[in-house]
């Protein structure tokens, strides 16, 4: 747990922001749950602008690398067709 | 154990990173979810009594649910009315047999058809439907949260009630519709109420339903209604139930994997090119989160 909350002190502006922009697609999607496309919207923006700041946090840390890049988009891709699933089936 | 070892605990073996967080990883995990749900849409299609949709919605409970709500309003109790629940089954077979979800449906008859077809001549009407709904308490609960729902369930004008609960396969998917009719005979006595005297045949409160045009006399055809009301065997689970069963499974691992990957590198201090494991959960918990408070049902 010590390690962790060193991680977030030495980036707490960026987990914040980032904190903000998870609660809000978390607030959105619930918002929308008798609207099923504008969940998936939800969805797909939130997956999307965690993308975009994983790319903006690297770049200001200076190891950014597509790599990275890379990463961050698979875990939003696999998040995204989950709910997608799951709005769905519904 | 190796193999284990490999795929959830980072060392130098796998880069120092666990092979099940690497990008090539959750490619694969994605495809193989992906795979899985069409597997899931063609095994509900060819065994619906295995996975399917089942509900213990009764039209009784839905009428005392919707009574108990008038009653903490201090209005009274809606009668049941044989010829609106027959009205009420007639509009959900009627949706089954012609495979919409409407008010209206496709060929153009409104909600009053079903009422008059039924030999219910209204002073006032009102319909609401539900859909995809496990519980009567849920579908009530949508019903009172919608602010044109909520009206025409607390609606003063009306007296009567009809509602019909069947099951059927609607636009490809096993469900279970909710027919709500509501209703005052034509020439009842009505409570006094604040606007001008009702009007015959008086439009309900539901706003998105189209203003009432005189119908013209032709033969209408009923639908015939099987089984109406009578609920198939429950099916063993619902496809959306396995899926998130999938999904905690899944997004519970991962999380899992990457807690294990924080600890276990952040106290080697192992330098390396990798996103933040920490940001990558918080994702993870998110997807969590909103996929286990998504909620079947669906009103009109």
């Amino acid at each position: 747990m010590k390690i962790i909350f060193e991680d977030i002190k030495e980036h707490f502006v960026h987990y914040l922001v980032l904190l903000f922009l998870l609660a809000s697609g978390g607030l959105a999607f619930f918002y929308f749950q008798r609207f099923p496309q504008a969940q998936i919207v939800s969805a797909f923006l939130t997956a999307s602008f965690y993308v975009l700041w994983g790319v903006i946090h690297h770049y200001l840390e200076g190891d950014l690398h597509l790599r990275v890049v890379v990463e961050y988009m698979a875990v939003a891709l696999l998040g995204f067709l989950v709910l997608f699933t799951l709005v769905n089936r519904v | 154990m190796s193999a284990i070892w490999n795929f959830f605990f980072p060392h130098r073996g796998n880069n120092h990173k666990a092979q099940i967080i690497k990008a090539s990883s959750l490619f694969v995990l994605t495809f193989l979810f992906l795979v899985l749900q069409v597997g899931l849409n063609f095994f509900v299609l060819a065994k619906p009594s295995v996975l399917g949709f089942s509900s213990n919605i009764t039209p009784e409970r839905i009428i005392e649910l919707t009574n108990l709500e008038r009653s903490k309003l201090g209005l009274a109790d809606l009668k049941l009315n044989q010829l609106l629940s027959e009205a009420a089954r007639q509009k959900a077979a009627d949706m089954f047999a012609f495979n919409y979800w409407a008010h209206v449906s496709p060929s153009g008859r409104t909600p009053w058809t079903f009422f008059t077809d039924a030999g219910y001549k209204y002073q006032y009407a009102g319909e609401n439907l539900a859909r995809d709904f496990r519980d009567p308490e849920a579908v009530i609960r949508a019903w009172m949260n919608s602010p044109s729902h909520r009206e025409n369930v607390v609606n003063e004008k009306y007296q009567e009630i009809g509602v019909a609960v069947v099951d059927g396969s609607l636009q490809g998917v096993e469900t279970t519709l909710v027919v709500q009719l509501l209703g005052t005979p034509y020439g009842a006595i009505s409570k006094p109420v604040e606007k001008a005297a009702p009007k015959p045949a008086e439009k309900p409160v539901v706003a998105e339903l189209p203003k009432e045009e005189e119908q013209q006399t032709q033969p209408v055809e009923t639908v015939p209604v099987e089984t109406l009301g009578e609920k198939k065997q429950s099916v063993l689970t619902s496809p959306l139930d396995l899926t998130k069963a999938l999904v905690i499974f899944v997004i519970g691992v991962l999380i899992g994997a990457f807690a294990i990957d924080i600890l276990v590198v952040s106290r080697r201090d192992t330098p390396r090119i990798s996103s933040h494991s920490l940001a990558q959960m918080m994702f993870l918990l998110f997807v969590l989160v909103a996929g286990l408070l998504i909620k079947g049902g669906a009103i009109l």
